[in-house]
């Protein structure tokens, strides 16, 4: 790990393609659909995602259906109000936000961003798609079991995930838990991949503090999503057990309707602990591939070097690690022991510190920037407020005492809305406007984009922000209805109504994106190699769209940093990773 | 944008302060609960509105015009410092007085009467200690139709506990509880937004929690953890009144002992039980 | 979740150390120019021994997980299972010996002496069957005798171990079984030794696994240390 001038190193190691390491499509069939490439995976990763993306939008209609307006549509009944809210839940967090930061942007950008030609293990991330599919079908085989899907909640807590006062016991919960499983075990096959790619892989030049931020983000999230997933695992595992073979790992003497079980000594807690020892870092796997991707957006937009580029690596890395001592602040009021409560929500209040650095960081570069309002310059502001909003309420959920009475109100549903939902999906948007140019080779269009981008940022910022008063008002969350309730005033249900309203018309704006996404396809601007004028490595291609193989005959050599914009005395404000410092003119 | 964005900031203000929903009166001691929260609120609320508006003007200022160039500066430590220190000073002003509050929250008072909440799907039931002012031991192996509590039958002590089964649970003012939350079947949670409290109800073990009624009247009692297809409505009521109803109430109600003798007793299932049916 | 908790210290030392080599400190922006960061030597070998040494942390996570669970769930002092452990010693000893012999058959292919090298593969594939199939009948004696849904749930936890630990070593078992046919097929002695380098990696890290999971289910020499870690706190 010396650092070496390049002239005393002789010819640069790798930067031949390998002819026998690169795998080479042969067919229509290994080229498109089992194809090993990194690109095509991580398309097939996006639009899988995308499409139960859609289903999960449309499930959260429905609860806002019978949220807003509760009694008029008779075929939403409780059992199915419950898995309505189950699905969507379990959709988003992992199906859709994992995997499209994970699995899309993680396989599109790593290799791009770093210099490589592809993954090192292709054909293990080429299983990893096919078994993540799998677990979509499999979830999406529970809509149609009988007993529909399972209604526990997302969390799926025991006892009552497998007992028969909750819907989808049958069936539902079994598919579930097999479909967690399968999906452990395919992103396992792609984190270790990632892992190496950005350990093993990277580009003559490309230290780990040349690596755009977007490469720390989800190479942090992979680490921890490697370590947080198992638990999970083991979670998921032994519910199954109780559940199809009759063991009691958290099941205690239960007496339902009247009836005796023969389940006996299990501990609720131990899964509670399982699934958050999973679910909070689970949070950060969605929120640090988002912090990446938006400081790579801000920078390029407002041509303006990340500020503080050191303190936003340490702060990733701190938080990635901060991450799994927090856990249990997610059970304050669970029954465990009281005396939790304290270093929790110490370490809780300490991860804000590092999160709030981050913050400054963005909002200082644009200070004295070069603000391009772009449609994904737009989506990263946007980003900052909605994540700021979110991040700020976590500080009261986040506070032991605070958290009794707030817990398992909207109060909660709104903070973690606003900021593991809308945020990070911003940043989805966001990134992809950025880089749709350099998938398709077209810009995406910016009228329609524009629509896209206020209806879903103020749309969804109405939706949220008033939906914490009613949390504060003591509105519980997952009630099928809170008719009779008389400390909930009348004004809520108007409130309500309005939230789905607006609800509505942010769903329907998506429709315009997926418009957009199909139709610039073919009608699109042509973008060329570099439209936004990027420092980065993916922008450098010889291609565009890059070819399989990414470089063409050489790899690239890195020169400098990622946030070489507006360097004085340079002759445009900007100077890619991989010019050499005498073609940069008098640029540091 | 910018222009958004102030209005994102002044707007948020407003709707805080105009908002008709806020939190219930409070009727508990855990009026400290609210003040953290409050300065939670003034803290967070400041942060939020001068970064947004900060944004707004970075976003008016600086926005692209011809000939414009960024500035170019990497970083600076001081400022990140300074930045860093306030984050952490804000931040404890946040955590010192939720951490004392919390340990107020934890140390139940040892003159606290206790009181057990028993969860099922989907009712709550109450049992009162009896003369001998404590309650007897209890277990789910020990739950039937005769004995719904599931109270140890040779535990002497639990011969004269009141239990209330299918009513509400009344409370003498001023008097701190410690409420013992016990389940048959699965989690759930008993919350009474008005005394802020609350804890989740795990079968196989007892959970706790204490407080002080401040304020006379009626307080709906809800379960605040899916529990099931009838869990929102999972609803019971608890009444604060003062030492002399409340002694007068609870004359009235039936012991262990005299339950358990009159085994006809108001059907069990008040609640809905199943979808099925339930609907 | 002590065990867990300094096995992620643990991991978290690891990559400390590794990170603290790495300039973080350094200020890119001041150093334009081409660094050759990266060791000239490396490839495919070194990625994918990092590749199976990043999957055997996460492996090794997971059953650290299943030992917390267990000092959780089960309460100190439940009775034994009914089983008697010498059958477990004895195919802890095949599993000890399949590794053993893994270990002579990389030495064996070092030298070049292929011949000795399948023999020795065949014989630790043949011991890690013998080892599966123990494991096997250790898991029916259990189960038949009812003690798989105890209240104390031991036993639900030895079927629930072994289960697993038992895939995964099936799951080494077919790649083993890909790499023999593949040396004989090829011959190819250098490609031979990091296949059969990375099997005896892989065979270790499952008997350590093995040896902590046994500690806890069964009383051996080394019980007393992992109960210390794995159980709260009295």
């Amino acid at each position: 790990m010396v650092d070496t001038p390049i002239g005393a190193a002789g010819p640069l190691p790798g930067s031949e393609p390998d002819e026998a390491e690169l795998y080479h499509p042969h067919s229509w069939l290994t080229r498109y659909v089992f194809s090993q490439d990194a690109k095509v995976i991580a398309i097939q990763y996006s639009g899988t995602a995308l499409a139960i993306g859609l289903v999960a939008l449309v499930l959260s209609w429905l609860i806002r259906l019978q949220l807003g307006f509760p009694g008029l549509f008779p075929f939403l009944g409780p059992a199915e109000y419950y898995q309505i809210i189950t699905m969507h839940g379990m959709i988003m967090v992992v199906y859709l936000l994992t995997a499209v930061f994970l699995g899309g942007f993680g396989n599109y950008l790593i290799p791009l961003m770093i210099g490589a030609r592809d993954m090192v293990f292709p054909y293990v991330n080429m299983l990893s798609y096919w078994i993540y599919l799998l677990a979509v079908l499999v979830l999406v085989a529970s809509f149609f079991a009988p007993g529909g899907p399972t209604g526990a909640g997302w969390t799926l807590y025991p006892p009552q995930a497998i007992l028969s006062g909750t819907p989808g016991q049958e069936w539902g919960i079994v598919l579930m838990l097999a479909s967690l499983i399968l999906f452990i075990i395919g992103f396992t096959m792609g984190g270790v991949n990632y892992v190496v790619t950005v350990l093993q892989a990277r580009a003559p030049g490309m230290t780990l503090m040349r690596m755009p931020l977007t490469i720390w983000g989800i190479f942090t999230a992979t680490v921890l999503a490697l370590l947080a997933f198992p638990a999970l695992f083991v979670g998921a595992v032994m519910m199954l057990l109780d559940r199809l073979l009759g063991t009691s790992f958290f099941m205690p003497m239960i007496i339902e309707a009247g009836q005796r079980l023969h389940y006996g000594g299990g501990t609720p807690i131990l899964f509670q602990h399982l699934f958050w020892f999973f679910g909070h870092p689970e949070v950060y796997i969605v929120a640090l591939p988002a912090f990446g991707i938006v400081s790579d957006l801000i920078s390029t937009h407002a041509r303006k070097n990340i500020f503080g580029y050191r303190m936003m690596v340490w702060a990733i890395i701190a938080i990635g690690g901060l991450s799994f001592v927090v856990w249990a602040h997610h059970m304050y009021v669970s029954g465990m022991n009281p005396y939790f409560g304290f270093f929790f929500a110490t370490t809780t209040l300490i991860i804000a510190v590092p999160t709030a650095i981050k913050v400054y960081n963005w909002v200082l570069t644009l200070w004295r920037g070069d603000i391009h309002l772009t449609v994904p310059m737009l989506f990263a502001i946007a980003f900052i407020v909605t994540f700021l909003n979110g991040g700020l309420t976590g500080l009261f959920l986040g506070n032991v005492v605070v958290d009794v009475p707030l817990s398992d109100t909207l109060f909660v549903v709104a903070h973690f809305h606003m900021v593991m939902g809308v945020a990070p999906i911003l940043v989805i948007f966001g990134g992809i406007y950025h880089w749709y140019p350099k998938v398709t080779g077209r810009m995406l269009d910016e009228r329609l984009g524009l629509l896209h981008f206020w209806v879903t940022f103020l749309g969804a910022y109405l939706i949220f922000f008033p939906m914490h008063y009613l949390g504060l008002l003591g509105v519980p969350r997952r009630y099928f209805e809170t008719t009779g309730l008389g400390f909930i005033p009348a004004s809520a249900a108007s409130l309500n109504a309005f939230i789905s309203v607006v609800a509505f018309v942010v769903g329907a704006a998506q429709v315009v994106f997926v418009a957009n996404l199909i139709r610039s396809l073919r009608h699109g601007v042509p973008a060329g190699g570099n439209p936004w004028h990027a420092t980065t490595l993916e922008w450098q291609t010889p291609d565009t769209p890059p070819r399989h193989g990414n470089w063409g005959a050489r790899l690239p050599v890195v020169y400098r940093w990622p946030y070489d914009y507006s360097v004085p005395g340079a002759a445009e404000d900007f100077v890619p990773q991989n010019q050499p410092a005498h073609a940069a003119g008098a640029a540091s | 944008m910018a222009l958004v964005l102030v209005l994102i900031a002044l707007g948020s203000i407003a709707f805080h302060v105009l908002s008709p929903w806020w939190w219930t009166p409070i009727a508990s001691n855990w009026g400290y609960i609210d003040t953290t929260l409050i300065i939670t609120f003034w803290i967070t609320g400041a942060v939020f509105t001068i970064l947004v508006l900060f944004v707004a003007y970075c976003v008016a200022r600086f926005r692209h015009r011809p000939g414009q160039k960024a500035s170019y500066e990497p970083e600076s430590r001081r400022l990140e410092g300074w930045l860093t220190a306030i984050t952490a000073i804000g931040v404890a002003a946040m955590l010192a007085p939720g951490l004392a509050v919390w340990a107020q929250f934890v140390r139940v008072p040892a003159d606290a009467a206790e009181v057990e909440i028993v969860a099922q799907q989907w009712r709550w039931s109450y049992r009162l200690p009896g003369a001998d002012g404590r309650l007897g031991a209890a277990a789910t192996q020990f739950v039937s139709d005769e004995n719904p509590l599931g109270l140890d039958p040779h535990d002497p002590a639990g011969k004269d506990d009141v239990i209330v089964d299918g009513d509400d649970l009344h409370l003498p003012l001023a008097r701190p509880v410690k409420a013992l939350l016990r389940s048959f079947d699965v989690v759930h949670n008993f919350y009474v937004p008005e005394f802020r409290a609350k804890m989740d109800i795990i079968p196989g073990m007892v959970t706790y929690f204490w407080f002080t009624p401040t304020r006379t009247g009626t307080f709906e009692a809800i379960c605040n953890e899916v529990c099931g297809t009838n869990h929102y409505a999972m609803r019971g009521r608890v009444v604060v009144e003062p030492e002399p109803q409340y002694r007068s109430w609870l004359d009235q109600q039936k012991t262990f002992s005299n339950f358990a003798a009159r085994p006809e007793r108001a059907p069990r299932d008040a609640a809905p039980r199943r979808v099925a049916d339930g609907r | 979740m002590s065990l867990v908790l300094v096995y992620l210290a643990g991991l978290g030392a690891v990559s400390g150390r590794w990170l603290a080599r790495q300039h973080l400190a350094a200020k890119p922006w001041l150093s334009a120019g081409p660094l050759l960061s990266r060791p000239a030597a490396g490839g495919s070998e070194s990625a994918a021994r990092l590749g199976l040494g990043a999957f055997l942390a996460v492996v090794g996570l997971l059953f650290a997980l299943l030992v917390a669970a267990y000092g959780m769930r089960v309460p100190p002092g439940s009775a034994g299972l009914p089983l008697d452990p010498r059958l477990l010693w004895l195919t802890t000893g095949f599993l000890g010996l399949a590794s053993l012999l893994l270990h002579r058959a990389e030495r064996a292919a070092h030298r070049g002496a292929d011949e000795d090298a399948r023999a020795n593969l065949l014989a630790a594939a043949a011991a890690s069957l013998v080892f599966l199939g123990g494991q096997g009948l250790a898991w029916r004696l259990i189960w038949e005798a009812g003690a798989g849904r105890t209240v104390d749930a031991a036993g639900s936890f030895f079927v629930l171990i072994t289960l697993l630990h038992g895939l995964h070593l099936a799951g080494g078992l077919a790649a083993l079984a890909r790499i023999a046919c593949g040396a004989a097929r090829t011959g190819s002695p250098a490609g031979l030794v990091r296949s059969i380098g990375l099997c005896t990696l892989y065979w270790d890290a499952l008997l350590v696994i093995w040896l902590v999971a046994f500690g806890i289910l069964f009383r051996t020499p080394w019980s007393g240390l992992i109960d210390v870690l794995c159980r709260p706190p009295a």
